[in-house]
């Protein structure tokens, strides 16, 4: 519905747009410099400098005049008026921004505490034996280390990654991405630290060995890969 | 002040001040682009880009938003002033440079519409990925880039004298709200995906500076504001000593709210509107140049008997009935017709 309702507000903007391109040619090349002397001897690039914007405001200016004159009862108290303006705007700001900025802390994800509650992969009590040992040297700086784990029979298989303290964003999130060409990345969940985080892989994932990827759900900042 | 329109009025100081803007960015960029890459190397070349062009772009918009302030505080900052459109059209473009680049990061790899997705992905399936709190971050900053646009594309003479200045300032004025909206995008965006106390702490005291120059600048303003009404004498308003206004100078008083530009040319006193026709700049804070009272900001002239501009322009500033009774200037708030040509007050020693 979301993206239906985005889907038909660009389309729209588009058209508005795409007939605006065409009513400020009209304008800029023929009507205004009719209205306007300082658009006659101006060269083609301004109009190229003017056309976005008026490929935008072509309404408006459709709707004005040149204001060749200052009107003499229009001039009186304007400059009050904007003068009043700009400082409602600043109280506006002023009270909003603090409390935005307040809100913003206090909306952010809480860090977890070492005396906190553990995620359930900390709680998984099966620790399957190692297969895969990747660096952990490369990751120390970030206190990551990867591992991926399968039972003897190589029926279950697991990834297990060490987050040595609390990591530097809020929202890093691991991923194992399968080996092959244009593999389909899959969602192991949140990593919070610090702790020990065991994430089950279904043996549909684990054909050859892929690798796994720590990052920021959202800026896409990778904090940490064991391939 | 031109005949026919210029993509760009260059002069030597439009040069400097526009190599100055482009060398700081440049700067500014460059050491964040270093710093970041040295002390994380997993950052992706765009994800680096992203957060430089996101600094360099809010850095800018502090600048712009101090940058009217200051001139007000102090004339030494007037020069800054000349020009600031050009400082809002490098802070769109870097600004546009940022949301493309986040754009197809993040949304430009998948079967949606990039633009679809940008406004519609997060609020459901990172929360759903995550179960961490997520906003539609994208919109505040999105409507703070159409903002920006619209002065970026409107920042030419072209667009004062077709909108008018009444309307073009106010289209100008739009800039706070872009400011919101960018400190709205940023808290409820990076500020939430980050824990480092730096971009908080760092939003916070540019919000700081700006407010406490604004605040500054409107006492000041204000103090100039305050008239005494008993001294308002068949409809003149006494507004200062006539030796406040020096010889060839400009002076800002008020009457009834209304602030008046006094100018003092070969003896006599005269009073025009104290708003600039081409950026509403403050006439009154200017001098006389060639017989004409000269606006500090962009230096277009207006004779001072009728307000008219010299001839091949024909921009007008009205004029206001002036006095000199026992050595202190006495205006009339209202305006006179536009033209009207006055003889000046003259000033007895």
């Amino acid at each position: 519905m979301a993206s239906l309702l985005v889907s038909v507000i660009l389309v729209g903007l588009a058209a508005y747009a795409g007939v605006g391109v065409v009513v400020a040619l009209g304008l800029l090349l023929r009507i205004l410099p009719q209205r306007d002397d300082a658009l006659k001897g101006a060269g083609i690039l301004v109009k190229v400098v003017l056309l976005p914007g008026a490929a935008v405001l072509w309404p408006l200016l459709i709707r004005h005049k040149p204001h060749r004159e200052t009107p003499a009862e229009d001039r009186p108290g304007v400059a009050p008026g904007l003068r009043r303006a700009h400082m409602s705007a600043w109280m506006f700001i002023v009270v909003i921004v603090p409390v935005a900025l307040v809100g913003g802390l206090l909306l952010r994800p809480a860090p977890m505490s070492n005396g906190g509650p553990l995620p359930e992969a900390i709680r998984r009590p099966v620790r399957l034996p190692v297969v895969v040992s990747v660096e952990r040297q490369r990751f120390a700086k970030e206190g990551l280390a990867f591992e991926i784990r399968s039972d003897r029979f190589h029926w279950a298989h697991q990834v297990e990654i060490t987050a040595a303290r609390e990591l530097p964003i809020a929202d890093a999130v691991a991923y194992y991405m399968p080996a092959g060409e244009a593999p389909q990345p899959v969602y192991l969940g949140k990593v919070t630290g610090p702790g020990v985080f065991r994430f089950p892989l279904r043996p549909s994932f684990f054909g050859e060995l892929g690798s796994v990827v720590v990052f920021s759900a959202s800026s896409g900042t990778i904090l940490g890969e064991g391939a | 002040m031109a005949v026919g329109y210029s993509v760009v009025g260059w002069n030597k100081q439009k040069r400097v001040y526009d190599l100055v803007i482009a060398g700081s960015v440049v700067a500014a960029v460059g050491a964040f682009v270093g710093v970041t890459a040295r002390g994380n190397p997993f950052l992706t070349a765009e994800t680096i880009i992203i957060r430089a062009t996101a600094l360099a772009a809010f850095l800018l918009l502090h600048i712009i938003l101090c940058i009217g302030p200051l001139a007000r505080l102090d004339e030494r900052f007037l020069p800054l002033l000349y020009n600031r459109r050009h400082l809002g059209v490098t802070m769109f473009l870097i600004a546009l440079i940022h949301a493309a680049f986040s754009t197809l990061q993040f949304h430009g790899f998948g079967d949606a519409n990039p633009l679809v997705s940008l406004f519609t992905a997060y609020a459901s399936e990172y929360r759903a990925a995550t179960g961490l709190p997520q906003f539609p971050f994208e919109i505040f900053g999105a409507a703070a880039l159409v903002i920006l646009f619209l002065m970026a594309a409107t920042s030419h003479d072209f667009w004062l004298k077709n909108l008018g200045p009444i309307l073009w300032k106010r289209l100008h004025m739009m800039v706070y709200a872009a400011y919101l909206l960018i400190v709205l995008h940023i808290v409820l965006g990076a500020m939430q995906s980050e824990r480092s106390i730096a971009l908080p702490a760092l939003t916070a005291m540019g919000f700081a500076v700006v407010s406490m120059l604004h605040l500054a600048a409107a006492r000041r303003e204000r103090r100039a504001d305050r008239v005494a009404p008993a001294m308002a004498q068949e409809h003149f308003v006494d507004v200062c000593a006539a030796s406040d206004v020096e010889e060839g100078c400009g002076k800002v008083v008020a009457a009834d709210g209304e602030r008046i530009a006094l100018f003092r040319h070969k003896g006599k006193i005269f009073a025009l509107s104290n708003v600039c026709r081409h950026q509403g700049g403050p006439l009154g804070e200017g001098r006389i140049v060639d017989g004409c009272a000269t606006c500090p900001w962009h230096g277009w002239n207006y004779k001072v008997e009728d307000g008219t501009s010299p001839p091949p322009f024909h921009e007008i500033v009205p004029t206001f009935p002036v006095r000199v009774v026992d050595g202190r200037v006495q205006v009339r708030p209202e305006a006179n017709p536009l033209e009207t040509r006055s003889e000046g007050a003259e000033v007895t020693p």
